[in-house]
């Protein structure tokens, strides 16, 4: 009777335990379909982007590579993309610095309004992006700010610090304080406890934001709409007028490109926060 | 008598909250001393460290180092290495990185550091740990590693705040003769924060004791031990009997007092008559017996109500007849002589001298 007891227990630790082991079959289904209803719109963008056929209906009229070749005779679709590239990597240096900033002056400092003042950075996040929109437009209108890129980067600078700002203030909360004394006990000065022991120990946390702001900026559009103006133009905007009388194929074939890019860059923000 | 390298005098310390930390501090470290800072928790002597440290700056009085007024002095002009609770070794640092940082921050040739990060890790019997990281140590290695650390600025003063806190006990006890051992044969300098009043006995040369932020007894180790000087210290170091009354009759020598029981008691020393005076005395000072002896005039009829054995030794808690209890602790006595048992009648006896008068610090 024990043997027998005894065995089952070997014979379940090889396994795995019993009760987990049961009915994988459920969680297996149930995780397809929580993906599928993910990640379905972004295989069929994928799919009719080497659609042979001008028209995105199935089943596929073959196989080309017709419509990533229009999309690189483009010149409109790549100054769009140049146009992205640089508010993206200009609001990524912004919005870090000014989060690292602000999350350095939280954590350490205290004074008053400090609560209010947090809210109100966060504000952004939480605000529809059509009122953003609409209240950045009538402020650079009121103030004679001619619409463009420089608008384009400032929104994106405020939409992106709430971002920057939490994911360094995560980073610096268990950030251990006896290390800047142990160095400072050390014969270490102010400035080089900053640049040797404090920043070398938030970079995962600096680097994730960075992505971050990056994603951001580079993906959004409904703010952009309000503040681009006429002559300036970035990806989203540029997709968003190909799709406006029809889907373009040449839409799905940006489309796949900014999804891998993005996912590639989220990816690498996500498992520098995990390792952090 | 060895210079002062460390000097407190009347050191305040009161937070922005108003909460008083430190009261009116005033302490001397000899020069190759290691002294022992003893205090229960919120006691103010991890705040009087890091006055000494500059990680805090005092309300009031001065701090000297090496004769040099360092008060309001930064503290990475100071020449006070700390080790610290958590060790807070640098996690991006291998260990070798971390000992050579101090010598490093006062541009030491890297040629000359490379030879004494050596010789630091091997005199802390880390040889050859240059290159691990210190999050992937032991517990007792990162607090060797931290000790190297410090100790390679060669400082004036060494500040270990708990450095032994964090280990579990056997380690802990290994570590403090090791410590001791290190740390007199370089005859450095050393303040030790503790709360352990075992750790502060056995590695110290002199320990201060601290309540309420203020000091109340500094003196060798046997001398806070054996004549406790508040009723703070007599209770914190070590257990004590304590016995209130008032001072009926004195004598250039003696002082009897009769206290809240009823008793009267001999005491060594001198106190006004008619004063309220707190005396207390060592369990192992507290004989009992089996009859009354009248020679003796501390001798108390009681009770045995519990017994703690302890090997070697052994705790009676006993119940005076007068309503008074007591502690006695006596070596345990060879097989086939008397021992007491629980219900049993015996006779307390404290020769006068074993009793110490106690007053509040200051007073």
């Amino acid at each position: 009777m024990v043997h027998r007891q005894t065995d089952r227990l070997v014979r379940e630790e090889r396994l795995g335990t019993g009760a987990r082991k049961r009915r994988p079959w459920l969680v297996i289904v149930y995780l397809v379909l929580a993906y599928l209803f993910l990640f379905l719109p972004s295989l069929v963008v994928i799919l009719m982007s080497f659609n042979a056929s001008r028209l995105s209906f199935f089943p596929l009229e073959g196989i080309s590579l017709r419509w990533y070749q229009a999309l690189f005779s483009d010149r409109l679709m790549w100054l769009g993309a140049r146009n992205s590239l640089v508010v993206a990597v200009t609001t990524m240096v912004v919005a870090t610095v000014l989060g690292l900033m602000f999350a350095y002056a939280m954590n350490r400092f205290r004074f008053p309004g400090k609560g209010f003042l947090t809210s109100l950075v966060m504000a952004p996040m939480l605000t529809p992006g059509v009122i953003i929109g609409i209240s950045l437009l009538s402020f650079y209108y009121s103030l004679g700010i001619p619409r463009g890129l420089g608008t384009v980067l400032l929104a994106h600078v405020v939409l992106a610090i709430p971002y920057t700002t939490l994911v360094i203030a995560s980073r610096m909360q268990g950030f251990d304080l006896s290390l800047e004394e142990a160095a400072r006990n050390l014969g270490a000065s102010e400035w080089t406890v900053l640049r040797k022991v404090t920043l070398p120990l938030l970079w995962p946390g600096i680097l994730a934001a960075a992505l971050f702001a990056f994603t951001i900026s580079v993906d959004e559009f409904v703010v952009t709409f309000f503040v681009i103006g006429e002559r300036a133009v970035t990806l989203p905007i540029k997709i968003y007028t190909g799709v406006r009388f029809g889907i373009s194929p040449e839409v799905n074939a940006i489309s796949s490109l900014v999804i891998l890019f993005s996912t590639i860059v989220l990816g690498l923000a996500l498992s520098r926060q995990a390792r952090a | 008598m060895q210079p002062c390298v460390v000097e407190l005098e009347d050191v305040w310390k009161v937070f922005d909250n108003g909460l008083v930390a430190v009261r009116g501090c005033s302490l001397q470290i000899r020069k190759g001393e290691f002294l022992a800072l003893l205090g229960p928790s919120g006691c103010g002597k991890t705040t009087t460290l890091r006055m000494i440290a500059g990680f805090e700056f005092p309300s009031r009085g001065r701090i000297r180092i090496d004769g040099r007024d360092v008060t309001f002095e930064r503290p990475q002009h100071r020449n006070a290495a700390m080790v610290f609770q958590n060790y807070a070794l640098f996690p991006h640092m291998t260990v070798a990185e971390n000992v050579a940082f101090g010598l490093r921050m006062r541009q030491v040739p890297p040629s000359v550091i490379a030879e004494k990060v050596k010789t630091y890790l091997s005199l802390v019997r880390l040889d050859g740990y240059q290159d691990r990281s210190p999050k992937k140590l032991s517990g007792g290695e990162q607090q060797r590693v931290a000790l190297a650390r410090a100790l390679i600025t060669e400082p004036a003063v060494l500040l270990l705040d708990e450095p032994l806190g964090a280990l579990d006990r056997k380690l802990r006890e290994e570590m403090q003769l090791e410590l001791k051992q290190l740390l007199n044969r370089l005859e450095i300098t050393v303040l030790f924060v503790t709360h352990d009043q075992d750790e502060a006995l056995v590695m110290s040369h002199r320990v201060a004791v601290m309540a309420n932020g203020q000091i109340q007894q500094v003196g060798t180790p046997d001398e806070v031990y054996e004549h406790p000087r508040t009723p703070f210290v007599a209770g914190f170091v070590g257990v004590s009997n304590f016995f209130q009354g008032r001072v009926i009759g004195s004598d250039p020598e003696y002082t009897v007092l009769e206290t809240t029981g009823g008793i009267r008691l001999a005491v060594s020393g001198t106190a006004p008559v008619g004063e309220q005076i707190i005396v207390s005395c060592r369990p192992e000072k507290v004989c009992l017996a089996v009859s009354p002896d009248s020679s003796f005039f501390n001798s108390f009829p009681g009770r045995v109500t519990a017994i703690k054995y302890y090997g070697a030794s052994s705790q009676y808690f006993v119940q005076l007849d007068c309503g008074l209890s007591l502690i006695s602790m006596l070596p345990t006595l060879e097989v086939g002589e008397h021992r007491f048992q629980i219900g049993d009648r015996v006779y307390a006896e404290i020769h006068p001298r074993a009793l110490h008068i106690l007053r509040e610090p200051g007073a």
